[in-house]
């Protein structure tokens, strides 16, 4: 101001634009004042929060145990009072204003066809075009770190025992594959590993393997490896794997309005309908997910930025702002298209019209960090509890999935039992018992001496002292688990049998 | 549902208890509940008078409401209290009170008074002489003064109040008589009122009075009105199943672990639900047998269970079955 030469004009008062009552994450949600309020805190506080995008300007520099990356980061057509001020600072605003950098955005901007789409697109999923994401739209990738510590000898000055200083070095371990360890226990760069390859080779001198191996579902490709020293006097590594995502069913995506959908399924190109010009939706949203969400304010962004991207001249979409619907239809209308964002668009499979008109438009995307991949679940026979031998819980861990109580309910309604008994007996903890038919108690398998001299394993009843008429049972271990602390209580269990 | 609604059913000020409350009131056989209303079919229906005589015949009404005065009268020669009662305010409300009534319901009052310390002077008045030694005769004069309005001297005492309900039905008016409170078989017995007609939402106080399977219908009718307030409808038959399940003992159990307990008899069972060791030690020192026919029992020792397909087993029937021999066939046969 001062520049300009005049004598500073001294203000008493100034007005706030109405928009600035809103915070950042929610100020830049093009036409948040026509949504409904609950979409509006979805967007705000959860979407944006998950969405994939820059997170930091030095991600080459940093090790971070889990950050994402967009591959292309695209500024969305729209802009608002708040978005502005995201660029650089002491510039200018305005037309010929700076424009912040596409990486401040998390998101990319899709041409979405409000349409039903052979029936994947129901209930919140989008159906989506596999050629725009083959050509790269919202890939991204995933980098993960591994750290490992060891003692550094010299900085804690006495000499500890030689069987357990434990280096970093390359060994022929058991627990897992080296292949891609050079000899100072730290894979290439470059390097792909998988699950069951080790990351970090860890051995003590006295040959005990302490390395640090991939989980069962962690895969990538080695980007860094860096040792370094701390100041509690220990050595430690850290390898970074990257791994390139592709979207794929399942992965979880959202529009600016809290609009959130699971891709369920990819189409082809040439299967979309097309518009005269040969334009094809990227993202197909079912219809269905307006009435009751009501959000508006995301077909009035889609009609928005299909008039900006034909050079029209209306921009700002800040919310409370006071453009109205009939300079975005006019805007629409002097590109060419119909006042109200529909196109008559063509089957792609037979080449007919489509009689009804179709919305389509350009709409900022959002992709979330819930992944199918992070999140599938998958086992067949693997590690089980040790004391009551069912299966363990974790994915981590390779466990299982709970089959509670309300679910054996809906089976028992079904009234199918053999289900239930595969479910809860066979694939959980099958084993088998012994069961004395004369006392009727439980014979355990023991070592005893028989007259010749030997020793042989076997089932022996203590209360009868007799090995004759001992019968063999299948039971869940949890049963046999049960009789034997109970006998244990001093509650002994007696079990009649009869044969099958 | 919602947790928690007043719905007022159709008088105002009434209030009964809706939605998941009510539900776990009726599932638990509640002993106590917290609105039980008792609906009385009279046996007259379309008139406000009679339906207003039934209401002061069913209503709490206690002494000090139909007496005109009660006095302690101090004589020289003894002290003692007169009660006179207001007969034209009786007569007003059709009830059937005298002296001699009077009486006896403050002889069955929770006051400690005998046959003789009552006297009945006439129609209208009482006298009561004060028991116990002299010295302390104002004192209990007193507090003779202050009990005596509080004997209930009609209608039942577990009544709260009655209200006249004005229901259209055909195009007819049609009063019946809401009653709040417990009681059941007093305000069956009333006059003017139709006992076959009548019913409460107490499922304990039904079946104490009416029968099991009086209450067995009631559980049906109660969750059928709770739901249907809440604008959902059930078919019957789930309902059914419950209240048969609740009553199939003879008596009305709840589905808490007591009512469990009593439904069953499978320790296995009775163990995994609730209080384990309890039902353990008890089966154990009791020498219980377990017939593992239950579906608990059945997968806790590993058996597929006994209903829908598991009902039946199937049996091969291999004909003409050969017999083999082990061993060397024989060399000469």
């Amino acid at each position: 101001m001062e520049s300009e030469g005049k004598s500073p004009v001294k203000y008493t008062h100034c007005e706030l634009d109405m928009s600035f009552l809103l915070g950042l994450s929610c100020a830049i949600i093009p036409f948040a004042n026509h949504d409904h309020a609950r979409r509006v805190l979805y967007q705000s506080e959860k979407h944006s929060q998950q969405a994939i995008g820059f997170s930091t300007t030095n991600p080459n520099i940093r090790v971070d145990t889990n950050t994402h990356q967009l591959y292309y980061p695209q500024r969305p057509l729209f802009r608002t009072m708040l978005s502005d001020s995201l660029g650089k600072p002491g510039y200018p605003l305005g037309h010929n204003g700076i424009v912040p950098r596409p990486e401040y955005f998390n998101g990319q901007c899709a041409i979405v066809a409000v349409n039903v789409h052979l029936g994947y697109n129901q209930e919140d999923s989008l159906v989506m075009n596999r050629s725009s994401l083959e050509r790269g739209m919202f890939r991204s990738e995933h980098i993960r770190s591994y750290k490992a510590e060891v003692d550094n000898k010299e900085a804690l000055g006495k000499k500890p025992k030689y069987e357990d200083t434990v280096n970093f070095g390359k060994m022929q371990s058991k627990i897992g594959r080296v292949d891609s360890l050079d000899d100072d226990g730290f894979p290439f760069i470059g390097a792909n590993l998988q699950s069951g390859d080790i990351v970090i080779g860890k051995c003590a001198e006295s040959g005990v393997d302490h390395s640090i191996k991939l989980k069962h579902t962690e895969r990538g490709m080695v980007q860094k490896v860096v040792l370094s020293a701390n100041d509690d006097g220990k050595n430690f590594a850290v390898v970074s794997l990257r791994q390139v995502r592709m979207p794929c069913l399942g992965d979880k995506f959202s529009s600016m309005h809290g609009q959130k959908g699971v891709l369920g399924f990819l189409e082809s190109q040439e299967n979309f309908p097309f518009t005269i010009q040969g334009i094809v939706p990227d993202i197909v949203i079912n219809p269905h997910a307006f009435p009751s969400r009501q959000t508006p304010g995301q077909l009035l962004e889609a009609a928005l930025g299909k008039g900006i991207a034909c050079g029209g001249s209306l921009r700002y979409a800040t919310p409370f702002s006071t453009v109205s619907v009939d300079d975005i239809t006019d805007q629409l209308h002097r590109a060419g298209f119909s006042r109200w964002g529909n196109e008559r668009v063509y089957n792609g499979r037979t080449g007919e019209m489509i009689h009804s008109l179709v919305f389509m438009g350009p709409t900022c995307y959002q992709r979330l960090t819930h992944m199918s991949e992070d999140k599938v679940k998958f086992r067949n026979t693997g590690p089980v509890h040790p004391l009551t031998r069912q299966p363990v819980a974790d994915r981590k861990r390779f466990g299982g999935i709970k089959f509670g109580e309300m679910e054996r309910d809906c089976l028992i309604a079904h009234g199918a039992a053999a289900n239930l008994h595969e479910r809860l007996f066979t694939l959980s903890d099958s084993s088998q018992m012994h069961i004395c038919r004369k006392c009727k108690n439980i014979a355990n398998v023991i070592q005893r001496p028989v007259p010749g001299g030997r020793k042989i394993r076997g089932p022996y009843c203590r209360f009868c002292e007799s090995v004759e008429d001992i019968v063999r049972v299948n039971v869940p271990y949890g049963a046999k688990l049960l009789c034997q602390e109970l006998f244990s209580m001093g509650i002994s269990l007696k079990f009649e049998t009869e044969v099958f | 549902m919602t947790l928690k609604t007043f719905h007022f059913a159709g008088v105002a000020s009434m209030n009964v208890t809706l939605g998941v409350p009510r539900i776990k009131e009726i599932i638990n056989a509640a002993k106590k509940i917290s609105t039980p209303i008792i609906t009385a079919t009279l046996e007259c229906d379309d008139n406000l008078k009679t339906a207003r005589m039934v209401k002061g015949r069913v209503e709490k009404t206690v002494l000090g409401e139909v007496a005109k005065s009660v006095r302690i009268v101090i004589t020289s020669r003894s002290a003692s209290i007169v009660v006179t009662l207001d007969m034209e305010r009786i007569q007003a409300s059709q009830l059937c009170i005298n002296a001699q009534i009077v009486k006896e319901k403050i002889l069955q009052s929770k006051i400690k008074l005998k046959e003789q310390h009552i006297k009945v002077l006439d129609a209208r008045k009482l006298e009561i002489i004060p028991p116990g030694d002299k010295s302390k005769l104002h004192f209990e004069l007193h507090s003779l003064k202050n009990k005596l309005p509080t004997v209930v001297v009609k209608g039942t005492n577990t009544v709260e109040r009655a209200v006249i309900n004005k229901t259209k039905k055909d195009n007819k008016e049609q009063y019946n008589l809401l009653v709040e409170g417990t009681g059941l078989q007093a305000v069956m017995g009333t006059e003017g009122i139709d006992g076959c007609k009548t019913t409460s939402n107490h499922i304990m106080e039904v079946r104490q009075v009416i029968g099991i399977e009086a209450a067995r219908k009631c559980i049906i009718e109660e969750i059928k009105y709770t739901m249907a307030s809440h604008g959902m409808t059930i078919d019957i038959r789930h309902m059914m199943l419950l209240a048969d399940l609740m009553t199939f003992k003879g008596e009305v159990l709840g589905i808490t672990r007591h009512g469990i307990q009593k439904m069953k008899d499978s320790v296995l069972m009775l163990a995994s639900f609730e209080k384990t060791a309890d039902h353990l030690f008890n089966a154990s020192v009791n020498g219980r047998d377990d017939k593992i026919e239950g579906v608990s029992e059945c997968i806790i020792m590993g058996i597929p269970m006994q209903i829908g397909t598991g009902i039946l087993k199937v049996r091969q029937r291999v004909e003409n079955a050969q017999q083999l021999s082990y061993g060397l066939d024989p060399i000469i046969q």
